[in-house]
């Protein structure tokens, strides 16, 4: 039994503000759930770029304050509290949250835990150098106690970075010193002219390693990291994934871009798009990104 | 459901000490008030030019293992919590995260996981719950949390922008900088571990408290609104406590300390003395904010580091953690402490 996704929500035509498309995409969440904010006891934020390049408080903070969630300590409803803060790993970011926030699902530490993601360049513009396409995405994750549901769920998950000798292939900083008093609006994005190389290898690597620990298992689609026109599906092409018809998800094209921390969300939700009952399918999601680092986790709807 | 544990702790203070005299001796603007007296920060550490968040946290890591019965390649996942994220120099980092540079310096396995967390000054202890939590659900064995905080560069916008008696800035002059890092796993006995751990974000409250590049200044800048805080707290402080003491039934005299997040001796001392009606006696108080100041969020490991160093914290012991962040976290911990700092 693992965490199931309960309702995603992406918004891709509400500007440029990390933290107002994350907030829009997290209250289209719940609406779909039918879940009020107060019923959400974890809220992990997983996208990098921060508006205004904020370091604190969270950014998760920010958006649970706009999502009207968790306002205040109220004495008579003390349990029904939210905690909330940003986890920052790159495009593995979201996988990262999926695994966390399945740990406090399953100890029974909360019963629903919202995970927010999306990128947006800390001018909060349409910025000609920031390098990801701006979206918000949310996923609402909860732990099913019913009995069909005994084999679905995430799980089991791997991650792995590339060797400790090798320097990462994308590097985005914030240089203070040389920004000057223009810090709020600025970011460097430096990506090395292999990256896209180096991330297949790296995300084929893990999945093959992934389907071999776990005896090859059926894999209806690959969903996540897209970085350029066709990746995803050449991901599929060069793994052991060719060896079973799995159908790689096109992001990139229909979102004019790569959709970084957001594409395993936007995938998924694109799924839902595409399948009407996507019930009963295995699903591999899949994030590679700086560091170098590649996370995948099997999925059962 | 077995306790996890802090296994050992490591912290790392930089040498050079600057007095809340000497910077305000070097201002333009006088507080209306008498900073030392008002926050008790008598002094603090500051950072030498080749320092920054990677090296602070690496040096915490390094003392951490010598205190640690594992091996860098032993352990299953790196969380860094620090909320400046400085490497070369005012050079905020964003991708690769932080813990990725950590992974590979360490030469951690290729397959341990790694991620940053942010949370303000709880950072460290939402690494603490999220690892906490990670061990009881069996995904990972053990782990590592680590802040480099290299937070002095607020201190020195600061100094350069207050222009106000009553300046939103000046809690910036009551930082330090700091590393500390803990490894925990699961408790091999009742004797020692994380009893509970509850943290919880009061969002309404998430404004008062910014931390982000100065708009007059190459650098960064915190802007504080402290009495609102202040007032915000002393509000709710004794109703939270009251609500976990109830929980978990526990009163302060089951605890031997509390652990305070670091502000100012001041507000720490009327906050906790609101709360002996929901929380019976306080237990005795520790601060170090005397010598290091608010090491943002290190502050917990400081401190315990520091009254393990003198003696005052012994093995077998109970604390109380009370954690408080920009965002607003407030938090609440018990812990048993083992031997943290000998050799395992």
């Amino acid at each position: 039994m693992g965490s199931m996704i309960k309702a995603t929500a992406l918004v891709t035509d509400n500007g440029f503000s990390a933290i107002d498309n994350a907030t829009r995409a997290g209250l289209d969440c719940l609406q779909q759930a039918g879940i009020q904010p107060q019923q959400v006891g974890l809220l992990i934020n997983a996208g990098v770029y921060r508006d205004d390049n904020i370091m604190e408080p969270s950014i998760a903070s920010l958006i649970q304050r706009n999502m009207n969630m968790g306002l205040d300590f109220a004495a008579d409803s003390p349990n029904q509290v939210t905690f909330s803060f940003d986890v920052v790993n790159g495009a593995c970011g979201f996988l990262n949250a999926v695994t966390i926030a399945d740990a406090f699902l399953r100890n029974g530490s909360v019963e629903y835990a919202l995970i927010v993601c999306g990128d947006a360049h800390p001018s909060k513009t349409d910025h000609p150098e920031f390098p990801y396409v701006a979206v918000g995405a949310a996923a609402l994750l909860h732990l099913s106690t019913a009995a069909a549901d005994a084999n679905k769920g995430f799980g089991p998950f791997a991650y792995r970075s590339n060797e400790s000798d090798c320097l990462s292939h994308i590097s985005t900083y914030g240089d203070l010193a040389q920004f000057g008093h223009q810090g709020r609006a600025q970011g460097q994005f430096q990506f090395s002219n292999q990256y896209v190389e180096e991330f297949r290898r790296l995300n084929v690597a893990l999945i093959n390693e992934f389907l071999a620990q776990h005896e090859q298992p059926r894999v209806d689609f690959l969903l996540g990291s897209d970085l350029e026109a066709g990746y995803c599906h050449s991901v599929c092409a060069s793994s052991d994934l060719k060896r079973q018809p799995t159908r790689a998800m096109e992001l990139f094209e229909h979102f004019n871009g790569d959709t970084h921390t957001a594409a395993p969300i936007a995938a998924f939700h694109q799924l839902q798009r595409e399948v009407a009952n996507p019930s009963g399918l295995s699903l591999l999601f899949h994030a590679v990104g700086s560091g170098d680092a590649s996370a995948c986790a099997l999925y059962r709807s | 459901m077995t306790m996890t544990r802090f296994e050992s702790i490591g912290v790392y203070l930089p040498e050079q000490e600057v007095t809340t005299r000497e910077l305000i001796d070097s201002m333009d603007t006088e507080p209306m008030f008498d900073l030392e007296k008002l926050t008790g920060v008598k002094s603090r550490r500051w950072r030498a030019p080749h320092e920054d968040c990677h090296s602070l946290a690496l040096e915490a890591i390094e003392r951490c293992l010598v205190n640690s019965r594992y091996e860098a390649d032993e352990i299953d996942v790196i969380i860094c919590t620090s909320i400046t994220r400085f490497k070369d120099g005012l050079k905020f980092v964003l991708e690769p995260c932080l813990s990725s540079y950590l992974k590979k310096r360490l030469g951690m396995r290729e397959d341990a996981l790694n991620f940053d967390i942010t949370n303000a000054c709880a950072g460290m202890f939402t690494g603490v719950h999220v690892l906490d939590q990670m061990i009881k659900s069996g995904v990972v064995r053990n782990g590592l949390i680590v802040s480099g905080e290299c937070i002095t560069p607020i201190s020195e916008t600061a100094l350069k922008e207050i222009n106000n008696p009553v300046d939103e800035q000046f809690a910036s002059l009551t930082v330090g900088d700091s590393g500390a890092a803990v490894l925990m796993d699961q408790s091999p006995s009742d004797d020692e571990g994380v009893e509970f751990l509850e943290l919880l974000t009061l969002s309404q409250f998430s404004d008062f408290c910014y931390g982000m590049p100065s708009d007059k200044n190459p650098g960064v800048a915190m802007y504080t609104k402290a009495m609102e805080i202040h007032a915000t707290v002393i509000q709710r402080l004794p109703q939270t406590l009251g609500h976990f003491a109830e929980k978990y039934q526990v009163s302060g005299a089951d605890f031997a300390h509390v652990i305070p997040h670091q502000t100012s001796e001041r507000a720490i001392r009327s906050a906790l003395a609101l709360c002996s009606e929901s929380l019976g006696d306080i237990p005795n108080i520790c601060v170090s904010l005397d010598r290091y100041g608010n090491t943002s969020s290190t502050s917990h490991f400081v401190v315990l580091n520091d009254h393990i160093q003198q003696g005052h914290i012994q093995p077998g012991q109970r604390i109380l953690m009370l954690v408080l962040a920009s965002g607003i976290v407030l938090g609440v911990a018990s812990v048993r402490i083992g031997n943290l700092t000998g050799a395992h």
